[in-house]
């Protein structure tokens, strides 16, 4: 639904974004990852309209003159007029998009539903904490029902708790609305991504949905617990041809195969073979921070 | 034009908020109160102070209603424009400096209507305070001092106020690509300054300048008619405070982010 090509933005020396190309897709939501100072909220703030780029452009379906009517903005360092209240904020955000006041009170009321903030709707934004203001940022990029909802490092300044909340807030979001976020907060983005881009000195350098990249970048690595005698087992393990080494980790046994394929087959074969009373086997799972250390060590 | 109505009355809410509704009034009826008391009073103000010898006996003949105005006028143009600059300021620059305009601005939201609520708020609250600092000025001189001319005092009044304008859009000038509170502030208020001196000190070279508008609403408040050059400084004024709210929008466009 949204095209960026070739987009390009030089602040003095520094290259903040390079050539970048990303294609978001209806109905996913994409994750932007990089370190800091990768380029992440200049190549959102390009997307939102807010930067002009050098070089490149952006193109989004439909045929709206002014994308920003269908984009949502969370910007990284939401700041609000803090002596307006929570509702009177939403409200505004909502007149600004042409709708009337009073549409704009009761999408106003909507939103603070939605995002968990009914009962500060009343509260001075001033005195709201750093998790309620980010889900009010969220609450006025929603107004007018955006066709993509852009969030700058929306977790990356909260405690865990507040990431929890915003987290299964963008879960029940992604139903509706394509996503484009960036963080450097892995564990969260994992759990909501569909796709991802991995950006580096101002230089997309990696793009994958989440399922291929764990898929290519899985290690032949298995697992197995057993009840029985797990010394006997590794000696069993140690023998095969396609081991190329055997930990022994806290009563698991950690089995690194010379490839996926040869190592699915005779973990189950040998299990099979010697009656083991394995408990549990798994292929150990790689996460997209290992993932993500490797991409940007290369 | 829809919009700028909603972003005008934002900025009207905002005022309200922090009391700027209330206290620029207030600064401005206080000047212009002031003025005429102190005159009046002198005598016996100097007389409880005192200092004077005893038996000493001033008199200082009292000036005619007319002079009361332009002096006030004079209070106007040092302190009014100090206030209304520090009131004003942060409009733009301080949204800038916080970053609230980025949550406005990545809506379908045109960077002149940004601009120019916020100047047609600031001269709204500033021709309501001036005007209610002329009232005050008006009301003890016609108690005090007697009489004074209605369409003298609307003419010369108006005039000022063009000048008044003239500064606030130097102001919005200024902070459109100034990103500091005091900088924009600071140019605002040395341009102005340079602006009335050279035309002081050069009224038949700057016959048209906007810094002649305070010598001619002076002498409209004294004689009811103005010097030569009035309807030529009066039209260059206006154009060029259309013209600086023009550049200040251009230029917030370009510099917005930076
Ligand atoms: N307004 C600016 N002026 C100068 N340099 C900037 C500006 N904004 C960003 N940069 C530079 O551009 C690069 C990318 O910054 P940014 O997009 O904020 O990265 P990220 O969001 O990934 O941390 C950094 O090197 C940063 O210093
Ligand atoms: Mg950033």
């Amino acid at each position: 639904m949204l095209r960026v090509t070739g987009v390009q933005k030089t602040y003095g020396k520094t290259t903040a974004v390079d050539n970048a190309d990303l294609h978001i897709k209806k109905d996913r939501c994409t994750a932007l990852i990089g370190p800091n100072g990768a380029g992440k909220t200049t190549l959102l703030s390009i997307i939102t309209g807010l930067l002009k780029p050098e070089k490149g452009q952006v193109t989004l379906s439909g045929s709206q003159k002014d994308r920003r009517e269908v984009i949502g903005y969370l910007p990284q360092f939401p700041q609000f007029y803090n002596w307006m209240t929570g509702r009177e904020y939403i409200r505004y955000a909502g007149e600004l998009f042409g709708l009337s006041r009073k549409v704009a009170d009761s999408r106003a009321e909507e939103l603070l539903a939605v995002t968990g903030l009914e009962k500060s709707g009343t509260k001075r934004i001033a005195s709201y904490s750093g998790g309620m203001k980010q889900r009010l940022g969220i609450a006025q990029a929603l107004v007018n029902h955006p066709e993509l909802l852009i969030l700058d490092e929306p977790v990356s300044s909260l405690d865990p708790f507040g990431r929890r909340e915003v987290i299964e807030l963008m879960e029940k979001l992604k139903k509706d609305t394509a996503i484009l976020f960036s963080t450097h907060v892995l564990g969260e983005a994992e759990q909501v991504s569909d796709d991802v881009y991995m950006m580096k000195n101002g230089k997309i350098i990696m793009e994958s949905t989440l399922a291929d990249l764990k898929k290519n970048y899985a290690l032949p690595v298995f697992l197995i617990e057993t009840k029985g005698e797990i010394q006997e087992l590794a000696e069993a393990f140690q023998g095969e041809n396609w081991v190329e080494a055997v930990e022994l980790d806290g009563g698991k046994l950690r089995i690194h195969a010379a490839n996926m394929t040869q190592g699915r087959d005779g973990v189950l074969r040998l299990l099979r073979d010697t009656n083991a009373l394995y408990t549990k086997v798994e292929a150990e799972s790689v996460s997209l921070e290992d993932i993500f250390v490797k991409v940007m060590d290369r | 034009m829809k919009q700028f109505w909603v972003m005008y009355k934002k900025e009207w809410l905002e005022a309200f908020r922090n009391w700027k509704i209330l206290w620029v009034p207030i600064v401005f009826m206080i000047l212009g109160a002031s003025q005429p008391l102190t005159v009046y009073y002198m005598d016996t103000i100097l007389q409880t102070v005192g200092g004077l010898p005893e038996g000493t006996v001033f008199d200082i003949p009292l000036p005619e209603a007319e002079e009361i105005l332009p002096a006030v006028q004079s209070q106007f143009n040092q302190i009014g424009l100090l206030i209304l600059v520090l009131a004003f300021m942060g409009s733009t620059a301080g949204e800038r400096q916080h970053g609230t305009h980025l949550m406005i601005l990545s809506k379908p939201v045109s960077e002149a209507n940004f601009i120019l609520s916020k100047a047609a708020q600031a001269y709204s609250l500033s021709f309501m305070a001036y005007a209610g600092g002329i009232a005050a000025a008006v009301y003890y001189t016609v108690i005090l001092f007697g009489s004074l001319e209605p369409v003298h005092v609307l003419k010369g009044a108006s005039i000022y106020a063009v000048w008044l304008a003239f500064v606030i859009s130097l102001l919005f000038f200024f902070s459109s690509f100034i990103k500091g509170y005091g900088g924009a502030a600071f140019l605002t208020l040395i341009t102005a300054l340079l602006v009335s001196l050279s035309a002081s000190f050069l009224p038949e070279r700057l016959i048209y300048s906007p810094g002649t508008l305070s010598a001619q609403s002076s002498s409209l408040y004294l004689t009811g008619s103005s010097s030569a050059g009035f309807l030529g400084a009066l039209f260059f004024t206006l154009f060029l405070t259309a013209g600086l709210l023009t550049a200040a929008c251009i230029l917030f466009k370009k510099k917005k982010l930076a």
